[in-house]
Order: structure tokens, then C-alpha cells, then sequence
């Protein structure tokens, strides 16, 4: 990895505090100094303004360790304020996070946790030091300990429950929308969906997780892990598969999950024909602009593993762009970087983009720059306009550069607020259109 | 302009002998009548017990503890002959960072200026064994101490930690770290331990400052809590000590050592292995070159 000049994500620490930040009623405490929850929820709030949910920003209880906690040990400190926290913040759900330098000199946690002993309520411990890893790999340990640590484990499963997992709160910004969608979706073939993050979810849908026949992971790199280590706890299969946007994904989505649950094949088709029927009479609509405007644009896809391949393959297999490059941003091993290859590679494409992996920010706009004939001489190539980027906010001036649209899809996002919107499913497929188009027409 | 303040660190392995060298050393300067202070950079807090009766002193960062703001003042405590003895102090073992404890209580001095004001001629580091964090490297970092001495014996382990020093030494050296004014050979007492340690001196590029035999004049010593300086002035062993004292006085100039890589550090111990093997066979008599 070179020198990352925008970060894209944050450690650890932050992604398990966005994660934490919308859980229900779940209440996080941070053992580390003052700076850690405050600079690591102004980053989450890069994800489209997450806010802060039921507790999140600067409500988080920290043990604000000083020097001398260093020195001699941050755990009197910690025991503090946990007790502090039972008796002001009104959570269902506690849980300690530790701190690079908490995890550094090593306070045992454990050993504080027994001590204090269990409240009335849950508290549970995940060791979050920054250092360990990005926002990402904090999700996916997170989701991995709340199974661990919380989540009983059930030998009788329900035949119809699912949970969903692979999206980050924040750092896949349209995460609550796109499980909404989701949600909806599924229960239109009999499928209950526990998302935890959506707000009909309560901690009794973490807590039946452990009964669920099972875990959709939206995400070939995020959330495998976890569902890997409970099918051993829990017995729980997984399906390892990506987020669909649009009605051929979305499609293709329902029927893996129906053939992994042995649904009534009859109803799922049922259902998936009325919801491709209105997504069609919506596109029916869009036509006569579409015909309109010189809609067909090149495209350049700049997102994380988890998303990055998803809207490509929308471009492309939806709506017939075509997508030049598509570049993801996250740190992977090489062992990542094959299973998306593999993924890409099975994508049936019109015309095949390029698939890079590159974490700088400058260094996309100069890859672009340094491969597409039109930047590198005057002779006549075709030319890669009009273009559009489906980027991160970050990305204005590749699309400047381009002389092109730019469409905030992945984190940071902060030219626009993203409260209920996603674009997954037959909704977000619509919802996409629509914000590619008004990207092209709003001078008017 | 201020007076140029001598700063020395004494490095080695645990237990080899850094306080009781350090504790004589101090004694024998302070004798020589220069303003001494001893500054004990180990958790265990024991470097001047024998300059005050063997008794321990509150430490900076048992005061840090208490209080977020101490004054230097309060944490020196005066000894044997007018020596400011002082202790880092640590948190208790298996929790917190003594590292950290030791960077935070030499900074509260530096920053203090209290070796200006107490118009000390020299200061004498006595660090912890192993150098396992950066905390343990700040007196060699950032121009605190100039002169490092190591304390060694001629066994292995301890000529092993020595160039393990001698490699952190190197690696500050061209940024203003401090530099190797040579090894305190201790304990000197079989035959052959003179050879070795003069052999590892050579091989990288230092010189030995003092041979400390072992004596049990310093045990005796350190039972009454006191330095053999204090209890034993007339000694062989505190004639020794007063020696020591006087070429670290005079001492000046001291250089970026040469330490062995690791293969070739046991390669050299092996040879002296074999060497020692075949002279207990009567195959060869100690004082051939190998
Ligand atoms: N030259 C010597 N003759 C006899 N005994 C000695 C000599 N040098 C050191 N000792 C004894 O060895 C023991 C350890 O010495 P000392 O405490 O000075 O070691 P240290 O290197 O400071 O240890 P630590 O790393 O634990 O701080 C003491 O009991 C001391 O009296
Ligand atoms: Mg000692």
C-alpha cells in the first residue's frame, strides 16, 4: 500500500462505533482518550451525515483516560465508567470498546468485566485497538462477538428467518435503505429479514438471530468471516453473494435465497413479477427523457469491495452504460482481491470495464489520465464523454477532469444527507435512474 | 554561559550490577566534590537505595499519580554526601506502561530545568535492564544523555544485551542519540573473563572504561545499606570505584559502536565456547589467542 492520501475509511474503533451507532437501543463505551470517540464520529458522519442514533457523536461514554492512566493502568478508570454509564444511559445493550493505546498497554478487560460483574443488563467486550484493522474489519469482528458473546445459540431454526448482513453503517452509506428495501422484498416471498440496523429492528431480533436457517451476506469480503465462524457456533448456512441494485440483480437475489430456503417456487414468482412490473411501468415513464437527453454516458465506479462490482454491473446490465473503470478503494490481501476477480469475471458485461484496485484518491484521476488515448495525445480517439462518476464525494475533480456528473455512492459522502434512500432492490434500481438523470438535468 | 552538564546513562543486563556500580559511582564523583544526581529509570525504584540507608524514596510517578501537576522539587531526595537521588518509578508489574512512566518523568525534568537551578555538574542514569520499549530508549534519544556506559559481564546473555544496546546506540546515532563511552566490565573474577570481555570490546570498536572484580566487600556494603564508598572507603574494591569515577569525570569523547549481527555474535561466543571447552581439558592454557 502506498501513502493513502484520502482516506476512505476509518480504523477499526470507528467502524464498530458507526456499527454500534445504529443497533437498537445499544449503548457503547469507549476506554481510550478523549479524542478517539469524538474524531471517530465526525468521520462516521462522513457516511451522508449519519447522525448519531441512539447513542453515537459525543454522546458516547468514554473513560477519557489521561497519561497517568497510561502509566499505571486505565483500569480503575474504566470501571468508573461503566458504572457511571449503567446509571445515566439507558441502553438494552453495553458494550467496551478498547483504544490503540488502551490495547497497547494492554488493560485486561476481561478481568474488569468480571469484576464489575453483569448488570441487568448486557455488557459485552470487543477489543477494537485502531491499529488492528479499517472500519470494515471492525464491522465484521463486531457482528462476529455479538454471535460469540450474546446471541444464543438455537438448535431448532425457523425455516423462514434470515439475516442480513455486509453493509457498514456509514462506510456503505445507503446501508439502512438498502436493507429496507431488502427487508421488503424478501417478506413479499415469506422471508422475515433480521437486519439489525433497520428501525423496526429491536434487540429481540439480535437476540433470535441465533435462530435464523440463514445469513445472506451482501459482501464478498466483509461479513464472510462472521458467517463462516457461526455456522460453526450456530449452524447456521450462509449465502455469500452481493448487493443486487435493480431488477435483473435484484431478481437473480430472491431466486438464491429462495433455492438456498426451498421456497414455494410458484409464490416467488408471483411476487417477483409484480415487483418487476412496476419497476418497468416506472422506467416507461423515464423513456421519452431518456430518448431526450444524451443519457448514455462512459462511467468510472469508485467504491468499496462490497459495492464497487454491484453498480457496475447496474450500468452496464440495467441501463446500458458503459463503465470504463471501475476502481476499488478498500485495502484487501491478495486472497480478497481474487474472490472479487472471480466475481467480476462471471459478470456478463457488454463491454467489459476495468477493474483496479487502488486505495489514492489522486491516483485514480492519474490512472485515467495516463491510460485513456484521449488524455494522451492530440489525435482523434474516442473520447470518453460524456462520462459520469459514481464515486465518493472526494472524486469532484476525476469528474471535473472528465468534464462529467458525479453521483456520491460511497463513502465519504458529504455533498449530499442520506437518511431513508438506498439503491438496492427494485426501489433503489429506481431511485439510481433517477439521480443519474437529474444529475444530467438539473441545470436546466 | 551555564556550565556544561555532564549526562550519563548506564545501561546492561538485568541484575548484572547498573545500581550498585551506578550507586558507588555517584558516591565517588560527589567525593571528588562535583554536584551529583542519580536517576533511577526503573520501575522497581531500588537505584539509590544504598546512598540513603537502604531505604526506598516516593517516586515522580508515585506523585503523578496523586497530582497532575509536581514540582521536580518534590521528588528529590538527598543522600550519601548531598547526592539528589531521584526515582522514575512505574506502575505495578503486569499493568499500565513503565515505558511510558520512564518518557513522562525524565520530560518533567528536562522541562523543569531543575539540573540549572540545583547547579548539578553531573547526572547519572541508571536504567532498567532490558531495553524492551521505546520508553527504556529515551535517555539514549533526544540528547538527554550524551555518554552511555554498559555494565557486562563476560557471560553470554549479558554481552548479548550489551550489543543489543550498542545497536539501539547506533540507530540514534547520527540523529543527536547519545553515544558509547565504553563497558563497565563487573564481576570479573575467573581467569578468563577478562579475556572475553576485552575480545568483545575489540570486536565492536569500544574500549573497557573499568574491571569491577566481584568482591564481597560490596555485599557487605550493601547489607548496611550503604554504597562500599560509604561503608568501605578504605577498600580495594572502593579504590576501584573512586578509579572508575575519575575516568568518567574526565571522560569526553564517545563514538557509535560497531555491533555484531546476531549470526556473527554467535559465532564469536561459540569459538570462545570451544576455546573454554578444550582449556578445561588442559588442551590449551588460558592466555593463548584464539
Ligand atoms: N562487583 C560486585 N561484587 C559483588 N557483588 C556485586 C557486584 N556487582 C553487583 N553485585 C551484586 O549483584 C546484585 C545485583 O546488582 P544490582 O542490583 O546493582 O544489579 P542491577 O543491574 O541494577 O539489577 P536490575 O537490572 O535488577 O536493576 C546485588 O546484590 C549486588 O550487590
Ligand atoms: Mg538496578
Amino acid at each position: 500500500m502506498a501513502y493513502i492520501e484520502r482516506p476512505r475509511f476509518s480504523c477499526m474503533l470507528g467502524g464498530v462505533l458507526a456499527t454500534l451507532s445504529a443497533l437498537p437501543r445499544t449503548i457503547p463505551i469507549i476506554h481510550g482518550a478523549q479524542g478517539c470517540g469524538g474524531n471517530l464520529s465526525a468521520a462516521y458522519s462522513l457516511g451522508g451525515y449519519l447522525g448519531a442514533g441512539y447513542c453515537g457523536n459525543s454522546g458516547v461514554p468514554s473513560s477519557n483516560i489521561g497519561e497517568s492512566d497510561i502509566i499505571f493502568g486505565g483500569g480503575e478508570k474504566l470501571i468508573r465508567e461503566i458504572n457511571s454509564t449503567f446509571e445515566v444511559m439507558d441502553g438494552d445493550l453495553y458494550v467496551v470498546t478498547t483504544t490503540c493505546m488502551t490495547d497497547i498497554i494492554g488493560d485486561d478487560i476481561k478481568g474488569i468485566l468480571n469484576e464489575v460483574g453483569q448488570k441487568d443488563k448486557p455488557i459485552l467486550f470487543i477489543d477494537t485497538g485502531g491499529f488492528k484493522g479499517n472500519s470494515y474489519y471492525g464491522y465484521t469482528k463486531l457482528i462476529q462477538e455479538l454471535f460469540a458473546q450474546y446471541i444464543p445459540q438455537k438448535n431448532t431454526k425457523q425455516n423462514n428467518l434470515v439475516n442480513i448482513f455486509g453493509l457498514v453503517p456509514g462506510y456503505d452509506p445507503y446501508f439502512r435503505g438498502d436493507l429496507e428495501e431488502l427487508k421488503r422484498i424478501l417478506e413479499l416471498v415469506g422471508v422475515e429479514a433480521n437486519t439489525f440496523f433497520t428501525h423496526d429492528q429491536t434487540q429481540q431480533n439480535i437476540l433470535r438471530a441465533g435462530e435464523a436457517s440463514l445469513n445472506i451476506v451482501l459482501s464478498r469480503v466483509y461479513g464472510p468471516e462472521a458467517a463462516i465462524a457461526v455456522k460453526d457456533t450456530h449452524g447456521i448456512d450462509y449465502l455469500i453473494t452481493d448487493l443486487p441494485i435493480g431488477n435483473l440483480a435484484t431478481v437473480g437475489f430472491v431466486w438464491q435465497v429462495a433455492e438456498k430456503l426451498g421456497l414455494d417456487r410458484e409464490k416467488v414468482s408471483k411476487a417477483l413479477y409484480q415487483e418487476t412490473d412496476s419497476y418497468f411501468k416506472y422506467i416507461d415513464r423515464a423513456t421519452d427523457l431518456i430518448a431526450d437527453t444524451d443519457f448514455q454516458n462512459y462511467a468510472v465506479v469508485i467504491a468499496n469491495a462490497t459495492e464497487a462490482l454491484p453498480y457496475a454491473k447496474y450500468l452496464d446490465n440495467e441501463i446500458g452504460w458503459i463503465t470504463g473503470y471501475i476502481f476499488i478503494t478498500d485495502e484487501l490481501t491478495e486472497e480478497q482481491k481474487n474472490a472479487i476477480r472471480q466475481v467480476f469475471d462471471d459478470i456478463e458485461f457488454s463491454i467489459r470495464p476495468e477493474l483496479v484496485f487502488e486505495t489514492d484518491t489522486y491516483r485514480i484521476q492519474q490512472y485515467i489520465e495516463q491510460n485513456n488515448p484521449q488524455f494522451k495525445s492530440d489525435a482523434y480517439y474516442e473520447t470518453f464523454s460524456p462520462a459520469f462518476v459514481l464515486g465518493s464525494t472526494i472524486d469532484r475533480k476525476l469528474a471535473e477532469v472528465l468534464n462529467g456528473g458525479l453521483l456520491s455512492i460511497s463513502f465519504p459522502v458529504i455533498n449530499r444527507i442520506i437518511l431513508a434512500k438506498g439503491y438496492a432492490g427494485f426501489k433503489g434500481g429506481l431511485n439510481l435512474l433517477e439521480d443519474l438523470i437529474t444529475g444530467q438535468i438539473s441545470g436546466r | 554561559m551555564a556550565k556544561k552538564i555532564k549526562q550519563v546513562a548506564i545501561y546492561g543486563k538485568g541484575g548484572i550490577g547498573k545500581s550498585t556500580t551506578t550507586s558507588n559511582l555517584s558516591a565517588a564523583l560527589s567525593k571528588m566534590g562535583l554536584k551529583v544526581m542519580q536517576f533511577g529509570c526503573d520501575p522497581k525504584s531500588d537505584s539509590t537505595n544504598t546512598l540513603r540507608d537502604g531505604k526506598y524514596i516516593p517516586t515522580v510517578l508515585d506523585s503523578l499519580r496523586e497530582k497532575t501537576v509536581i514540582k521536580a522539587q518534590d521528588v528529590i531526595f538527598k543522600g550519601f554526601n548531598g547526592i539528589y537521588c531521584v526515582e522514575a518509578g512505574g506502575p505495578a508489574p503486569g499493568v499500565g506502561c513503565a515505558g511510558r512512566g520512564i518518557i513522562t518523568a525524565v520530560e518533567l525534568f528536562k522541562q523543569q530545568r531543575v539540573f540549572e537551578e540545583l547547579d548539578i555538574d553531573i547526572v547519572i542514569y541508571d536504567v532498567l535492564g532490558d531495553v524492551v520499549c521505546g520508553g527504556f530508549a529515551v535517555p539514549i534519544r533526544e540528547g538527554i544523555a550524551e555518554h552511555v556506559f554498559t555494565v557486562s559481564s563476560a557471560d553470554f546473555m549479558s554481552i548479548y544485551a550489551s550489543n543489543n544496546l550498542f545497536k539501539g546506540i547506533s540507530k540514534y546515532s547520527s540523529s543527536g542519540g547519545a553515544l558509547l563511552g565504553g563497558v563497565i566490565a563487573n564481576s570479573m573474577g575467573t581467569p578468563y573473563s577478562r579475556e572475553i570481555i576485552d575480545d568483545f570490546a575489540a570486536k565492536t570498536h569500544t574500549q573497557i572504561i573499568e574491571y569491577v572484580p566481584r568482591s564481597v566487600t560490596v555485599t557487605q556494603s550493601e547489607l548496611q545499606g550503604k554504597t562500599t564508598i560509604e561503608a568501605a572507603p578504605e577498600s580495594v574494591q572502593a579504590g576501584i570505584y573512586r578509579s572508575l569515577a575519575a575516568k568518567i569525570a574526565s571522560h569526553e569523547k564517545s563514538n557509535s559502536p560497531s555491533p555484531m549481527e546476531i549470526t556473527q555474535l554467535r559465532e564469536w561466543a561459540a569459538k570462545w565456547g570451544d576455546y573454554l571447552l578444550a582449556a578445561e581439558q588442559g588442551k590449551v592454557s588460558i592466555g593463548a589467542s584464539i
